[in-house]
């Protein structure tokens, strides 16, 4: 009873201190750039590239929706203002905040009832849940439109899943309540908000490694009772988990993508990132419902581009390699725009002239020569008179790919390239526009054409080298594909067969961690190193420069996670090496605690709380650690906000270490001051949460700002 | 005594035999004609050029730290008197140097490597038969095989780490303290040991936990002890490390060709090296700036100028007619420092707060900033050189000197001090944005000025050189302290092995070396067609990962199996607790030496760095073998026996490519490509 009405204030606390000015300020701020824009992609059905997942912008933009949001107005920058000049508003942006912010709150709520189960102490859940809403940070993460109050309510909704499901196991046969509905669904919720938590942000999977990790030590536990847990029950325990921690997780994951490529089919100038056959299905797309020659054959004209992400064409411009003595040799570049200079014109070898006929479709094995359409000139490998190849630019061990005149008579063998399409795909019927893959041999250099991500220097235009490559081993760059096919008459025409829902998904997990790759840190940055989070070194800014808006901790939140993580560690110690040596655990009369006479008593007090707080911290170290000491190994840009989750984990810590602390204290003081223990407990309490409360008053305008 | 030693030799004779014998054929295949190939091949280059610098005394530094290089040195100090014998890959050794000798050294250690093998195996409680198989696995391996047989410091390396772990594992304070002290060394020869390190110091950790719940001592001693432990695990190597590097750079104490990339006060610490006019820098000085620190991509930065204006304008219409300001990696000019009003304050310090001018000595421009954005990095603001005229009063170019690191004196120190230099009418703040120019900049740095962050730190500190002038002789040198030096030398060493280099043919990813996927060309003679690869032992390679993989998940039935609480035999959970043992140590540390490359280490990166991976991977499985002879007797026996002869097959077949036998076709090496992925023959 006392606990629920406890809930309920904190909850109604929460929702206070988040909601609070929430209009304010009154301009895009940070990130709600990315993410509001977003939302206005979803609700135009514009198909995008991004680093995270879909569900978090998903949920927002239906919040926007809700709210009357209608995808018009674009977040260009941090900073655009919501509001036109005469004062209507642009967007309903305070929906889509107090969205996030309900996120936010509901996130404590759920910190309450984990502590609260897992001590089952009103004290610990009060002191864990006070510690998040009087910081002043959490509050700044939890008031705009961003992805982490969404993510972070996910993250420790599956966590009070996992917990409270375990709790209703229990050794007594009567009172084991394994495989009820109660039980079922709090095994199902854990593992609807994994699979959530990880289609928000991909940060998730250190989450889905946290429950796993507190379900194999359930699994453990179980194994260990051989007079309770027969191994059938077992096999049952073991089978549930797996089911609902690991395959519908997955099946959320993959449905919210299918949701999402379900919402998005317009084309945008992210295009670019995905592939041909990905971009036919967009609607706007020069790709979409184009119809093409069946085959390619030995008279089409084509453009051909790489199967690299963000594949670029094969592309050739009338300017000449720099510093060549053999002055006619025309670059050849990779270029990502659809372009004239992109086309080629296949014709046949001579020694097949008998298959000069139009429609005779290419084959595996064909030779051919490649000349382009507007120079003609014809793809060569570059070699000099001693039929030594040329090195290319950049990449010194392949060879140079140019075009040159068809006149020049000179090394005819290096002009002719073979076709080799890739393996499992159907050899027997000609080759195809866009769905076939092919490497193209030069036959006499014996090397393949190769197309490389590096970029050309500022002769190149800023485009990408294309090379020939005599190696096998990153074969990555050698394939190609036929893409835009000039349709010869009387030719069959066939439409571009749509990607599966598999490809797609596989695709743009490729492109989400392309991406991420792309966010690489450099020397004078103002990026944070993640040393500085644990100690809240350094404040980020999220609002105007002038309106002073931080994301920065209550300092006496910070501090007393600072001190509980040594704390626990040294206390963890202690208590681990005193059990193991065996000193008796017993109740000393007097609570006196002197390190002396316990050593010499080989006697301590040691009690259930503490055991208790003993185990409870052991895992929120865990998740802590799990959550943070990553960040310390990516080579990506890094921010503050990624520190909040292990930040919960640290104020389920704390809070659980304090309580401890408080009722240890009481103990004593009890005996001293011959006080009633619930007013000390009381009374400690009070004052615990006053400082908090005053500490967060005194910081709050980081995160409302000043009047 | 020697009644003990008897009975220990009769207890192990059929060992003793068999690692005799593994030792001479692996001294064979490690030792025997060593002078072929005649002529400088692969990374002996870079050891061979590096080294030579030890003649002249010159400073230089490396990826990695000295320790091999010294050592090479110190034995043969004739093979590095000249650079042009290690020039380039494949020139051949001069009459009078014959490269056996020198190769011999590492060829040896690795020779070691197989009854140092054989020796671990023992200590972590295996049979004779286990840590035979082991030696056998070691010496039959053809990547360690070609690693030793060249003057590359792979052999030094893994001798060492084998030893650490070697004196780790046996139960006694002063071998753990000698194992401290080998992986010390494994580290100064290169900094991939860390990875064991930490596994070393995990050891220490286990070791005082077991001590201090040990109920048979007390709690005071037991901690004292566990402390002892950890203490010595962390502070042994550190020294070692310290004292190889102190020895190296006593021995390199006239300034070299790298002296450009450590600060300040180093360089004038170097015989020959920075020399400067006072300690203060005053009005009228004639100074160098360096922004201080480790700047990518190439270490160190120095402010300088060019006397071409930006060849840009920006979207708005904006460009600059001021001179480029950029850095650049070399010590190209330097600058003035004149009083913003009084031009005849010659030789008044210049404090903390003071105003000051900055005129380019080789054009006499004056820095300065204004609104117009920097060139690569838009939101910043762009730096240049203009003239002092009537446009430009000398008020719009001052800038303010702040000295970050004051101790209550608040000149600014030449060499020492670090300094930020605020324009005055901007409020902006001199950095190096980390960008590099386009094409135009010549690779320069790309210098800028913007505002302070939250926090109020700049990314750019500098600190001026002062240059003597003519007039004055004598020259004041500061020796800066050797301990100060030493860690900024392993300071720059590490910043050093974390810049990716240019793209390499041979470069491959650590995904592909447990496989051996990789292959790399060492050398190739057109006329015979010999050629030399670097391949790994695919059978006892991809062997040893599905064996080690099969001990884990014996050991994970095992301890479910043991938490039933079902009855075991007392000999069945001693030979689990020892694979468990033994899959902690070479297990982790197999996992952290990976561990390592694929976070820490940017490519490009080479199949032989796995190295340290393989030994601990094949001493593992020695051990996973003799767990599964102990369930099934015959067949295991069986499966040992043709492992052993594929594993020794394969090292046949690669032999040619091992030690570059003449070949007749170019057939009879594409026969030997095993995997798709190898990269031969050559052509």
């Amino acid at each position: 009873m006392q606990s629920s009405l406890l809930f309920v204030c904190i909850t109604f606390i929460g929702v206070t201190s988040r909601l609070f000015r929430i209009n304010e300020p009154r301009y895009v701020c940070w990130d709600e750039t990315h993410f509001g824009k977003m939302a206005g992609f979803y609700i135009n059905r514009t198909m995008f590239a991004c680093v995270h997942p879909p569900l978090g912008k998903l949920i927002i933009a239906t919040i926007g929706l809700a709210g009357g949001y209608d995808g018009h107005f674009s977040f260009t920058q941090p900073g655009d203002t919501y509001y036109t000049e005469n004062g209507t508003l642009l967007t309903p942006y305070i929906a889509m905040r107090v969205g996030c912010a309900i996120f936010g709150t509901l996130m404590i709520s759920a910190v309450y009832c984990i502590i609260h189960t897992l001590t089952k102490s009103v004290g610990a859940a009060v002191l864990s849940s006070m510690l998040l809403i009087c910081d002043v940070a959490m509050v700044t993460l939890s008031r705009y439109i961003l992805l982490d109050p969404i993510m972070l309510f996910f993250m420790f909704a599956s966590v009070l899943g996992v917990v409270k499901a375990s709790a209703l196991q229990t050794r007594c046969s009567k009172q084991d309540k394994s495989f009820t509905s109660y039980w079922w669904g709090w095994l199902v919720f854990t593992g609807i908000c994994l699979g959530c938590t990880l289609s928000v942000k991909l940060v998730g999977a250190f989450t889905v490694m946290f429950v796993g990790a507190w379900a194999i030590a359930d699994l453990w536990k179980l194994l260990g009772d051989t007079e309770m847990v027969s191994l059938q029950l077992l096999g049952k325990h073991f089978a549930a988990r797996v089911l609902c921690l690991i395959f519908l997780p997955i099946a959320i994951y993959v449905g919210v993508f299918y949701f999402h490529f379900h919402i998005l089919h317009q084309s945008s100038d992210d295009d670019i990132f995905y592939s041909s056959k990905f971009q036919s299905t967009l609607h706007g797309n020069l790709l979409h419902k184009k119809s093409m020659p069946m085959h390619i054959t030995f008279k089409s004209s084509l453009t051909m581009r790489n199967t690299l992400i963000e594949g670029m064409f094969l592309h050739s411009h009338p300017h000449y390699y720099p510093n060549m003595l053999e002055q006619y040799s025309q670059q050849v570049t990779g270029y990502k725009i659809r372009d004239g200079n992109n086309w080629w014109n296949i014709e046949p070898v001579i020694q097949q002239a008998k298959k000069l006929m139009d429609n005779v479709p290419l084959h595996d094995g064909d030779l051919i020569s490649l000349h382009h359409m507007v120079t003609n000139k014809s793809l060569s490998v570059v070699i000099d008179k001693n039929e030594k190849w040329h090195a290319a630019p950049i990449s010194y061990w392949n060879s140079m790919v140019a075009s040159i005149s068809r006149q020049n008579s000179s090394g005819n063998d290096y002009k002719n390239w073979k076709i080799e399409l890739k393996a499992l795909q159907n050899r027997s019927s000609g080759i195809c526009a866009v769905d076939c893959v092919f490497k193209l041999v030069n036959v006499a250099a014996r090397c393949c054409l190769f197309a490389s991500l590096k970029k050309l220097p500022g002769w190149g235009k800023d485009q990408y080298e294309i090379s020939c490559y005599h190696g096998r081993r990153y074969e990555q760059g050698c394939w190609w594909h036929a893409e835009e096919v000039l349709p010869s008459s009387n030719a069959a025409t066939t439409a571009i067969k749509p990607p599966s829902f598999l490809t797609n998904l596989f695709e743009s997990h490729k492109v989400m961690f392309h991406l991420n790759s792309k966010l690489k840190k450099k020397y004078g940055d103002r990026v944070s190193k993640p040393w500085h989070w644990a100690v809240n070194y350094k404040p980020q800014l999220f609002s105007k420069k002038e309106d002073k808006l931080y994301l920065t901790g209550t300092p006496v939140v910070w501090w007393i996670n600072a001190t509980a993580i040594p704390t626990y560690i040294l206390f963890y110690l202690c208590v681990a090496i005193t059990r193991k040596r065996k000193y008796h655990l017993k109740r000393d009369q007097n609570l006196k605690i002197k390190s002396k006479s316990i050593l010499q008593n080989n006697c301590i007090c040691c009690n259930e709380i503490i055991l208790n707080a003993c185990f409870v911290g052991g895992w929120c170290l865990l998740g802590w650690c799990l959550h943070y000491l990553p960040f310390f190994a990516m080579s990506r840009v890094l921010f503050f906000h990624h520190y909040f989750p292990a930040h919960v984990f640290a104020c389920m810590l704390s809070g659980t270490l304090l309580d401890c602390f408080c009722k240890t204290l009481t103990e004593w003081w009890h005996s001293y001051l011959k006080l009633s223990p619930l007013t000390i407990h009381q009374s400690l309490m009070v004052t615990i949460i006053g400082v908090l409360f005053h500490n967060f008053y005194l910081h709050s305008h980081f995160c409302y700002g000043s009047t | 005594m020697l009644q003990k030693f008897m009975d220990y030799l009769c207890k192990i004779d059929h060992g003793i035999v068999g690692i005799c014998f593994l030792t001479v054929v692996g001294m064979y295949n490690r030792c025997c004609d060593l002078h072929y190939p005649n002529s400088v091949t692969f990374d002996e280059v870079h050891y061979g050029s590096v080294t030579t610098l030890y003649s002249s005394q010159r400073f230089h530094i490396d990826k990695q730290p000295p320790l091999f290089r010294l050592l090479l040195f110190n034995l043969f100090p004739n093979y590095f008197s000249t650079v042009s014998m290690w020039e380039n890959i494949g020139k051949d050794f001069p009459d009078q140097f014959s490269p056996q000798a020198i190769r011999l050294l590492p060829a040896i250690l690795g020779t070691l490597l197989i009854p140092t093998a054989f020796g671990v195996v023992l200590k972590l409680g295996f049979t004779v038969d286990a840590a035979l198989l082991a030696a056998i696995l070691v010496t039959f391996d053809n990547a360690l095989v070609i690693q030793s047989r060249f003057m590359v410091a792979d052999s030094l390396q893994l001798i060492l780490v084998l030893l650490s772990i070697f004196f780790a594992v046996i139960k006694s304070w002063f071998c753990f303290v000698l194992s401290s002290i080998f992986i010390g060394l494994a580290m100064s020869v290169h900094l991939s040991s860390l990875a064991l390190w930490i596994v070393i110091i995990m050891l220490a950790l286990s070791k005082a936990w077991e001590i201090c719940t040990d109920r048979k001592v007390s709690l005071a001693h037991g901690f004292g002890k566990g402390c002892l432990y950890i203490v010595s695990s962390i502070l042994v190597p550190i020294f070692v490390l310290l004292m190889c590097t102190t020895v190296h750079l006593k021995s390199v104490n006239l300034s070299g060709p790298h002296d450009i990339l450590m600060s300040s006060t180093f360089q004038a610490s170097l015989d020959g090296g920075l020399k400067s006019d006072g300690s203060i820098v005053k009005y009228g000085s004639v100074i160098r700036l360096r922004a201080t620190g480790d700047i990518p991509p190439y270490g160190s930065c120095y402010l300088n100028s060019i006397a071409q204006i930006y060849p840009l304008t920006h979207e708005d219409g904006r460009g600059s007619s001021g001179q480029q300001v950029v850095g650049c990696s070399y010590k190209a000019s330097s600058w003035n420092v004149l009083h913003p009003t009084n031009f005849d304050s010659q030789n008044m310090e210049v404090r903390d707060g003071d105003f000051i001018l900055l005129i380019h000595s080789n054009t006499n421009g004056t820095l300065n900033t204004h609104d117009v954005a920097a060139p690569v990095s838009k939101y910043k603001q762009e730096v240049s050189c203009v003239n002092l005229n009537e446009m430009h009063s000398p008020k719009m170019q001052t800038w303010k000197v702040h000295v970050v690191n004051t101790n209550g004196n608040k000149a600014w120190k030449n060499l020492h001090s670090k300094v930020l230099f605020e324009h005055v009418n901007t409020g902006f703040y001199l950095v190096v944005t980390g960008n590099t120019l386009p094409e135009w900049g010549l690779g320069s740095l790309e210098v800028a000025t913007e505002g302070l962050d939250e926090t109020g730190d700049c990314a750019t500190e500098w600190n001026a050189e002062t240059i003597p002038s003519s007039k004055k002789t004598s020259s004041y040198k500061i020796i800066h302290e050797t301990f100060n030096n030493v860690v900024e030398y392993l300071g720059m060493t590490w910043f050093l092995s974390l810049q990716s280099g240019p793209d390499h043919r041979f470069a491959s990813e650590p995904y592909e070396w447990p496989f051996g996927q990789s292959s790399i060309a060492y050398w190739y003679n057109s006329t015979t067609n010999a050629q030399l690869h670097f391949t790994g032992n695919i059978a006892s390679w991809c062997g040893g990962i599905l064996i080690s993989s099969l001990l884990i998940i014996n050991c994970i039935l095992f301890a479910l199996y043991q938490r039933r609480n079902h009855a075991i035999a007392n000999d069945r959970l001693h030979l689990w607790q020892k694979s468990v043992y033994a899959l902690m140590i070479l297990g982790s540390a197999y996992v952290f030496h990976m561990a390592y490359y694929i976070i820490v280490v940017p490519s490009p990166k080479f199949a032989y760095q796995y190295l340290p991976s393989v030994v601990c991977l094949h001493m593992l499985q020695a051990c996973a073998l003799e767990v599964f002879y102990c369930y099934c007797e015959r067949l295991a026996l069986i499966v040992i026996f043709i492992y052993v002869a594929s594993v020794i097959w394969c090292y046949w077949i690669l032999r040619s490519i091992t030690f570059g036998f003449a070949t007749k076709c170019q057939e009879e090496l594409e026969h030997l490509q095993l995997w798709q992925s190898w990269d031969l023959p050559l052509t």
